[in-house]
């Protein structure tokens, strides 16, 4: 028993040198054999040991998308998997990109890593974590942790740059497999843009009594931030204002139609041709004649929660008299409507 | 032997305890502190316009670790000159234009404590912001002429960086104008409205004077106020059929008419006038105005008098009463045809 102990330990030794992948912390293979009537000591419920007789001595040749072990014959490798699916959000990801797995027939234990290159791949920018930024290692996760069909955001990326992201693959019984084909996708550039026109509007002459309604102003909006953006509206003077009579025609959320007088701004229309809605705020959302206040301060007009491409709206104003509003030629107001984006 | 064994044995154990390194292949990781970032950052100019000077509006909710206090916003490039610059003077407040940032942009609060800021090349510094609530959202102003925007009209970027959430990049558009000039007229307007064309006396007492029933003048305008004038065609009450004229007073002077003297005035009930809309009161001359019990003056037939005026401003229904007063003798020829046209017409001012 002493002298087995003895020789054993020999052994040992020698099977931590050159046997690395058959022992671990909690395992050591033996020994083993292959053929019938084997001791039966290579496998168990969380491992086992395949082994092939004879080889080739001819090394491998490999290229950035498969290997070709000439020097081994693998008894068995787990597919290499294809590029995944890449998305920028139809243009509008400026700082991230969504990323879908392509298993390439994998068992559903296998699990998924997600490599980073901004040059094809010459070098690695990093591996996606499972939080979805780059990171330095390696982070296995299943498809289904990895957002399955509609897979995962990639974070923290720059604007108008040309990623390639591939996948490798990992499960149970076979060593991971190389990083399979990449695929690319370019994040959106990091923009917002508005515009209003016309400039001016003129209301022409105020009959006592009639509501009277301007034509229409254009506004758009675009915004590649993840959160939308809001147009507000503010005015200099609260409504119609006259110098010369000092005397302003009142802004007021009302209906015009029954008011006594009054100004006021609406909205009649909004469409975006992706992402948004671009969605008209109260009070600004009234028909026929009634209209919204404005004031001094920007008033929160139209919004959109998400990035959104092709917003356009349609604004009018309108204002009505009475008998007794002061007649001049000089009423005025001027509106600034301001876009601003939510990142 | 056994006592060799042993020694061999322990010493095995020793060598292969010692050999059998176990050689745990540490990775490493970089030691990765999870990222945080500001929810919903938006910075707001509130002039877009290239080379415009603008205050800005800044909103944005910490994360859910975020407790920080400082708080700064860089607009990228913004130098000086063209490329647009940063006010090294900078004033933090909560309103804009006294409306609160937390009404116009949504947020729950204004930055808490005391906060300042001082612009420096590009980026402004607030100072003073006690520590934050995390998950929380907040907003500024920095009034005035925060900034100046650059002459091209793009989008820029601006760094908000607040506490311990990583920096957030917004992009803020400057354009050619983001102003609508809105013009109008209203014209000038002024109505007269009579409550009748006819005003009778009736049959006329020798032993009182007599007092038409009167007609009411409605007037409205738009101007600075308005003016009543008569102009009596006849100069007095005439019956065709006798050919006799009761005459009316001379103008100017308001006089109390008596029976048993022939007389005919045009009075207005100083009681019966009503400002209208407008407020304030209707001016009545004092030829004609009239207690109503018989004092009035002669309206004439050769130039329009002025009865009333009202010089407030624009009003709406406004209203006096023109009465004629008359008075008989026993001798006053009898007929059934006294009459007189008086012509009464208003004009706003403007």
């Amino acid at each position: 028993m002493r002298l087995s102990h003895i020789f054993v330990l020999p052994v040992l030794l020698l099977t931590s040198f050159f046997a690395s992948f058959s022992s671990s912390s909690t395992y050591q293979i033996q020994s083993y054999s292959i053929g019938p009537g084997s001791t039966n000591n290579s496998a168990s419920t969380t491992y086992s040991l395949q082994g092939s007789v004879g080889e080739q001595a001819n090394g491998s040749t490999s290229s950035t998308t498969y290997t070709n072990h000439n020097g081994s014959i693998l008894t068995e490798q787990l597919n290499i998997p294809p590029a995944p699916t890449l998305s920028n959000g139809s243009n509008t990801y400026y700082n991230q990109l969504n990323a879908i797995i392509n298993t390439g027939g994998a068992t559903t234990d296998t699990t998924f890593a997600i490599a980073v290159s901004t040059n094809n791949f010459t070098s690695t920018l990093g591996y996606v974590s499972a939080a979805g930024t780059i990171g330095a290692s390696q982070v296995y996760q299943s498809y289904i942790a990895w957002g399955s069909g509609s897979g995962t955001f990639v974070t923290g990326l720059s604007p108008s740059t040309t990623y390639e992201l591939r996948v490798a693959a990992m499960q149970g019984k076979f060593t991971n497999t190389n990083f399979g084909a990449y695929a690319t996708a370019t994040t959106a550039a990091f923009t917002t843009s508005f515009s209003i026109s016309p400039n001016s509007l003129s209301l022409g002459t105020l009959l006592p009594g009639s509501v009277t309604t301007s034509s229409s102003l254009t506004m758009t909006f675009a915004t590649t931030a993840a959160a939308g953006g809001d147009v507000y509206v503010y005015g200099l003077n609260s409504g119609l204002n006259s110098a010369n009579r000092s005397y302003t025609i009142a802004a007021a959320s009302t209906n015009l139609a029954t008011a006594s007088s009054g100004f006021g701004i609406q909205a009649t229309s909004a469409t975006e041709t992706y992402g948004g809605p671009l969605t008209i705020l109260a009070p600004y959302n009234g028909s026929a004649n009634n209209v919204g206040t404005e004031n001094t301060a920007p008033a929160h007009m139209f919004t959109s929660s998400t990035a959104i491409l092709g917003g356009s709206a349609s604004i009018n104003v309108q204002a009505k008299s009475s008998n007794i509003t002061p007649s001049a030629s000089d009423y005025s107001e001027t509106l600034t409507f301001i876009g601003a984006s939510s990142y | 032997m056994k006592s060799y064994c042993n020694k061999l044995m322990k010493s095995a154990f020793i060598i292969t305890a010692g050999v059998l390194v176990l050689v745990n292949v540490l990775v490493f990781a970089p030691k990765v502190f999870a990222l945080t970032y500001l929810v919903k950052p938006e910075v707001i100019l509130t002039n877009m316009d290239a080379t415009g000077a603008s205050a800005v509006i800044i909103e944005f909710t910490t994360s859910a670790s975020n407790t920080g206090t400082g708080l700064s916003l860089t607009f990228t490039g913004w130098t000086g000159g063209a490329s647009g610059s940063v006010a090294g003077s900078q004033t933090v407040a909560q309103n804009y234009n006294g409306i609160s940032c937390t009404t116009i942009t949504g947020a729950a609060s204004y930055i808490p404590g005391a906060p300042t800021a001082s612009g420096s090349s590009a980026t402004v510094t607030f100072a003073g912001i006690t520590t934050e609530t995390a998950s929380h959202s907040y907003c500024a102003v920095l009034t005035g002429s925060a900034v100046t925007n650059p002459t091209a009209a793009n989008s820029y970027p601006a760094v908000l960086t607040d506490g311990t959430d990583v920096a957030a990049t917004v992009a803020v558009d400057v354009i050619t104008n983001d102003q609508v000039v809105v013009s109008a007229t209203v014209p000038p307007t002024f109505t007269l409205v009579l409550s009748g064309n006819t005003d009778a006396f009736g049959t006329l007492s020798t032993i009182v004077a007599n007092a038409s029933a009167g007609v009411t003048c409605t007037l409205s305008t738009n101007g600075t106020g308005w003016y009543l004038y008569g102009i009596d065609s006849s100069a007095g009450l005439v019956s065709p059929s006798s050919g006799h004229t009761i005459p009316a007073l001379t103008f100017g002077t308001n006089k109390t008419i008596s029976a048993g003297t022939e007389d005919y005035i045009t009075g207005l009930p100083s009681g019966s006038t009503t400002p209208g809309t407008g407020g304030g009161s209707v001016t009545l001359p004092a030829a004609y105005s009239s207690s109503g019990l018989g004092n009035g003056a002669g309206l004439g037939n050769t130039q329009l008098r002025n009865l009333a005026s009202y010089t407030v401003g624009p009003t709406s229904g406004a209203t006096v009463v023109v009465k004629e007063f008359t008075s008989i003798t026993a001798t006053t020829p009898e007929g059934a045809d006294y009459t007189d046209t008086i012509t009464l017409v208003g004009a706003g001012t403007f």
